[in-house]
């Protein structure tokens, strides 16, 4: 058995599209919308995320036979903010550069519902091992729609890509062409991710 | 294996679970809190350099540092007197700079005395959309004209808002702004100059009007009126009287 169909792969690759935490759980779509007006606050939000997912994941594994049913959920926003905060205290004292560009995304990944939607649905159920691919999973599939959502923002909204502006553009402006407004906000990204939802529905679930 | 679920045992786990996360985030602040208060201080110098224009990218704390130390810094601190604009010598700066609150009515400035051009930088805070913005603001001996503005703390939406700390923003200040319109020799009203407007049109003002504008940012409408108001209020409430006396 190759480790793609394995039960381990499976938890590691189905979270990219199948089971995509945004597209198809709808965990995380608040932050999707905040932090994609372009590329680079999407990928440090991407990567942080991810982070900060298979930690808690893996600790909440560890201690999932001891947590009460009652205040599960309080439990688990412990463990999550407590890791944050932690972080984000490391952070400043050693890399402050970092922990600069992380400031607004520490209150984000806190509230992120990815987080405790995992926490809950997998990590309180599964050993480290699978609780630590599934944190990995969800982050790369959260990740995904993140980097694609903001690309497509950034370039249909600024006129850049990563703040370099896009090679052509200026004679394109002179020829009369503007940019999209709209995605610039929020709403943008509801369209666009409205759109992915469609089309991995389209490509993957249509046998349904 | 205890049962879990049971009342005591719960309790038990809440109080275990307070007590371990509260001494891990109070042990981390305690332990890591020099190293950041430092961390913060090198930042706050970096940030008046960078609005004065002499930071560089890449330089060293050493060398961030340097600016502000010796008999003879090339960048001072000293206080003034809100109402009056007139320097106040009773307080030590470092006394003010630890606790700046308890001291109502006086503000900090800093000097930068560079081949001997003289020029100001005066620290702003005021509201942007999600929480303050804190920054500086350099403008030339006259008191007038606008040398550079650098924002180092805020909590403004990446992507949008943040882009105040970004070169496209931040570059529009070292283009010859002025704070106030001069007529026949005079200000015509205080403050009334800069304009941070909304979207890009200040290439399609006039020419004469130029230097009192500034493009905001758009989709970070709230932000881009919020360093209006900063500059508005700082320029006429805290730092106006000093400024005044530059002008003469």
């Amino acid at each position: 058995m190759s480790f793609s169909k394995s039960k381990e792969g499976q938890v590691l690759s189905n979270p990219l599209v199948q089971v995509n935490p945004i597209m198809v759980q709808t965990l995380g779509v608040c932050s999707a919308l905040a932090v994609t007006a372009e590329l680079k606050p999407s990928l440090v939000m991407s990567l942080s995320l991810t982070a900060v997912l298979t930690c808690s994941n893996v600790i909440i594994s560890l201690i999932r036979n001891f947590i009460p049913n009652k205040i599960r959920i309080i439990v688990f926003m412990i463990v999550i903010s407590t890791l944050v905060a932690l972080a984000d205290q490391v952070l400043k004292a050693y890399v402050f550069e970092v922990s600069k560009q992380l400031s607004v995304f520490v209150g984000l990944i806190i509230t992120n519902c990815i987080v405790m939607g995992r926490a809950e649905a997998f990590a309180t159920t599964n050993t480290p091992k699978m609780a630590l691919l599934d944190g990995l999973g969800n982050g790369a599939g959260y990740s995904l729609v993140l980097c694609v959502c903001g690309a497509f923002r950034e370039v249909l909204g600024a006129g850049t890509i990563w703040g370099a502006k896009l090679p052509g553009i200026d004679s394109m402006y002179a020829a009369g062409y503007v940019n999209n407004g709209l995605m610039v906000l929020a709403p943008g990204a509801f369209f666009l991710i409205g759109l992915f939802i469609w089309v991995s529905n389209t490509l993957y679930r249509s046998s349904k | 294996m205890v049962n879990a679920n049971s009342n005591g045992f719960t309790l038990f786990f809440a109080v275990v679970a307070c007590v371990v996360s509260g001494v891990l985030l109070s042990l981390a602040s305690l332990g890591l809190k020099e190293t950041q208060q430092l961390n913060i201080k090198v930042d706050k110098q970096k940030s008046v350099l960078q609005a004065a224009g002499l930071y560089q990218t890449g330089d060293s704390k050493d060398k961030i540092t340097g600016w502000f130390e010796g008999d003879n810094p090339t960048v001072k601190a000293f206080l003034i007197e809100t109402e009056s604009g007139e320097l106040h010598d009773a307080i030590a700066v470092e006394d003010y700079l630890k606790k700046p609150k308890n001291y109502s009515g006086i503000s900090v400035i800093y000097e930068c005395n560079k081949a001997g051009e003289e020029s100001y930088i005066l620290p702003i805070v005021g509201k942007g959309l999600w929480g303050k913005m804190y920054g500086y603001l350099a403008l030339a001996k006259d008191g007038n004209n606008i040398l550079g503005i650098r924002f180092y703390d805020h909590k403004e939406t990446p992507g949008l808002g943040a882009k105040i700390t970004e070169a496209s923003f931040e570059n529009q200040f070292k283009t010859g702004k002025k704070l106030l319109i001069e007529k026949d020799g005079d200000w015509v009203e205080r403050f009334q100059g800069i304009q941070v407007l909304k979207g890009s049109k200040v290439e399609s003002k006039p020419e004469a009007e130029q230097a009192y504008l500034i493009d905001g940012i758009s989709g970070a409408t709230i932000t881009s009126v919020g360093v209006q108001g900063i500059l508005e209020d700082y320029i006429r409430n805290t730092y106006g009287e000093f400024l005044k006396k530059r002008k003469s």
